[in-house]
């Protein structure tokens, strides 16, 4: 195989990784802050420690 | 003495010099990772990249500089590879055919080392010297800033998904802690009488008055980075069984010291990021554990003779070496796949069943134990959110690390990091058995020929790179499967553990609470083992049964 297709295979294989990147910072980002949002999932004894 | 006892003797020494190191280089590069000051050769690194070393960056923009990095540094080995005959030193070999110089560009960019070639046969000393040594330093470097940032996510709070500075990190790693030990590893190495000199072909007359064609080359320099980084491709392609790399038994419990040192200092290192001595010690304590374990089941199963002709040698040293016998050779090779080195000393393939089942079951595991410099420890912290996930499961309470909140976002991150090398695996070793021209590059058939595709695609996907001899993969084929493995088995799960460094840092931090799992104790380390085997091994079952296992009991 020629030096095109892994000069392709190496770009596409990057191109997916900061696509992959871009999409897990979208979902991270409009997802809120997991310690702020918490209180209905509270167990009796957190809401106790508190 | 009898070799049961000098087997002993040699893990005993191996522990103690481990012991003495480990809290030291711990503390050491807790202080690199968390110091403000740079130092001036630093300074000068940073205005030839021009970043700004204090700039704290968020975890996309520190991933980001991570793909960037090895983007580069694929296309650069790449072009070293293909265009070695007209640089200097050549020795006069030709360049890599394309999917050669791809597939040993990808494997040294991360950090996994397959060799298809035969270095002292294909590679002059500037692809050995300036390609890959120099990618020994940085993807090592990679794994450990990494390993970094994750810890300073767990450390933060409400930091705005902010885990630091890649190029600071890369630097500080460099300068600060890969080259001084691999400058003063290297002196031991060359005093232990492994070689070092420019030399090309030198035809020597043996004792027998044949004539030999013997090359020469930076050897001890490249050794040292070699085990140091967990990177593993040898200078010659008998790796550490070479004398010339591996001369005798002092340099080959150096050789594993070296392997096994970083991965756990950094361990320790955790501890003291997250200000919680205890925690690093919990690390520590499983990957001990788990290390101590595989080592001493590798050594019984390479010493106890079993099967005819074993029996009638005495000991099972085929594909071994008599400088080092049966219990340094098993130790070497449970530290090698432990981590994701891939140096070896003896040839794997030649492992009793059982020996090389555990070889691979090693790999299986993720190298955890202590694992690669760097991902060994943020391998082993996914897999503390996933234990202190189940363990909240069980008793119904909110589960918690480090005072960070597990919830749905952070689980499915962890899952897909557990999920994505088993996947590459499976799917690379199906391949490997059904294409024709997979089948074409195993030396045998049966239980033993699905271990060799399973052993390389496994070692592939992990980012170990040693092999398990039998196998032929210097193809098109085999070439292009396995580079893509290292690949996508490399970065997608670094990817995935700066998105939950992120995640960790934007998060508040919780005081502990009575329904806090306290995740210091033997307990956890206890549970943290069983999750590690019961959660990754099994993945790995039904094939282990059709290759290994079956052979074994054959």
């Amino acid at each position: 195989m020629s030096d095109f297709v892994y000069l392709a295979l190496t770009l596409l294989s990057f191109a997916g990784f900061a696509l992959l990147i871009g999409a897990l910072d979208r979902r991270l980002a409009s997802e809120p802050d997991p310690t702020e949002d918490r209180d209905a999932g509270l167990d009796r004894d957190e809401v106790a420690s508190r | 003495m009898s070799a049961t006892t000098a087997a002993i003797l040699e893990l005993a020494v191996l522990i103690a010099a481990l012991a003495v190191v480990v809290p030291f280089l711990g503390r050491y590069l807790a202080h690199v990772y968390t110091s403000p000051r740079h130092l001036r050769v630093e300074r000068a690194a940073y205005r030839v990249l021009r970043v700004d070393p204090d700039a704290d960056q968020h975890w996309r923009a520190y991933a980001m500089s991570v793909m960037g990095l090895s983007l580069v540094s694929v296309l650069l080995l790449y072009a070293i590879a293909r265009l070695q005959s007209h640089l200097p030193f050549d020795l006069g070999f030709p360049g890599f055919f394309a999917s050669g110089a791809w597939n040993t560009a990808v494997s040294f960019v991360t950090n996994t080392n397959w060799q298809w070639y035969s270095g002292e046969a294909a590679a002059g000393h500037t692809l050995q010297a300036a390609g890959l040594t120099v990618q020994n330093f940085l993807s090592a470097a990679v794994g450990l800033s990494v390993a970094a940032a994750f810890a300073r996510g767990l450390a933060r709070s409400r930091a705005g998904m902010r885990i630091g500075n890649f190029w600071t990190d890369l630097v500080r790693t460099t300068v600060r802690v890969l080259l001084p030990i691999a400058v003063v590893s290297a002196v031991v190495l060359l005093a232990g009488g492994v070689i070092q000199n420019w030399h090309g072909f030198q035809s020597v007359t043996t004792l027998t008055g044949g004539h030999q064609t013997i090359t020469g080359g930076p050897v001890a320099s490249q050794e040292a980075i070699k085990l140091l980084g967990t990177n593993g491709g040898g200078f010659y392609n008998a790796n550490s069984a070479h004398p010339f790399e591996n001369p005798n038994a002092f340099t080959n419990i150096v050789q594993v010291f070296l392997i096994l040192v970083l991965p756990f200092a950094m361990a320790w290192a955790f501890g003291l990021i997250v200000k919680d001595k205890r925690q690093g010690g919990a690390i520590v304590a499983t990957m001990a554990a788990l290390a101590l374990a595989s080592v001493s089941l590798m050594t019984w199963a390479e010493m106890s003779t079993s099967g005819a002709a074993t029996k009638l040698a005495g000991a099972a040293m085929e594909g071994k070496e008599t400088r080092f016998g049966e219990a340094a050779s098993a130790m070497y090779g449970a530290a090698t796949t432990l981590t994701s080195t891939g140096a070896v000393d003896s040839m794997h393939e030649s492992f009793t069943a059982p020996g090389g089942g555990l070889a691979l079951f090693n790999m299986m595991l993720g190298e955890i134990a202590p694992g690669g410099v760097g991902s060994g420890l943020y391998g082993m912290l996914i897999l503390a959110v996933i234990t202190v996930f189940l363990c909240g499961l069980m008793v119904g309470r909110t589960p918690e690390y480090l005072g960070k909140k597990i919830g749905q976002r952070e689980v499915v991150l962890a899952s897909l990091y557990i999920l994505t090398v088993p996947t590459l695996v499976l799917v690379g070793a199906a391949l490997g058995v059904t294409a024709s021209q997979g089948l074409a590059g195993l030396s045998a058939d049966g239980p033993h020929g699905l271990s060799e595709a399973l052993y390389a695609v496994t070692s592939a996907a992990n980012n170990n790179g040693s092999a398990f001899a039998g196998i032929t993969s210097g193809t098109d084929f085999w070439n292009t499967l396995l580079g893509a493995l290292m690949l996508y088995g490399r970065f997608v799960p670094i990817i995935l553990v700066l998105a939950l460094a992120g995640r960790f840092a934007a998060a508040r931090h919780q005081p502990a609470s009575a329904g806090t799992l306290p995740t210091h104790r033997p307990l956890f380390v206890g549970l943290l083992s069983g999750v590690a085997l019961v959660v990754v091994g099994l993945t790995f079952v039904p094939a282990l049964v059709l290759g290994p296992i079956v052979e074994s009991l054959s």
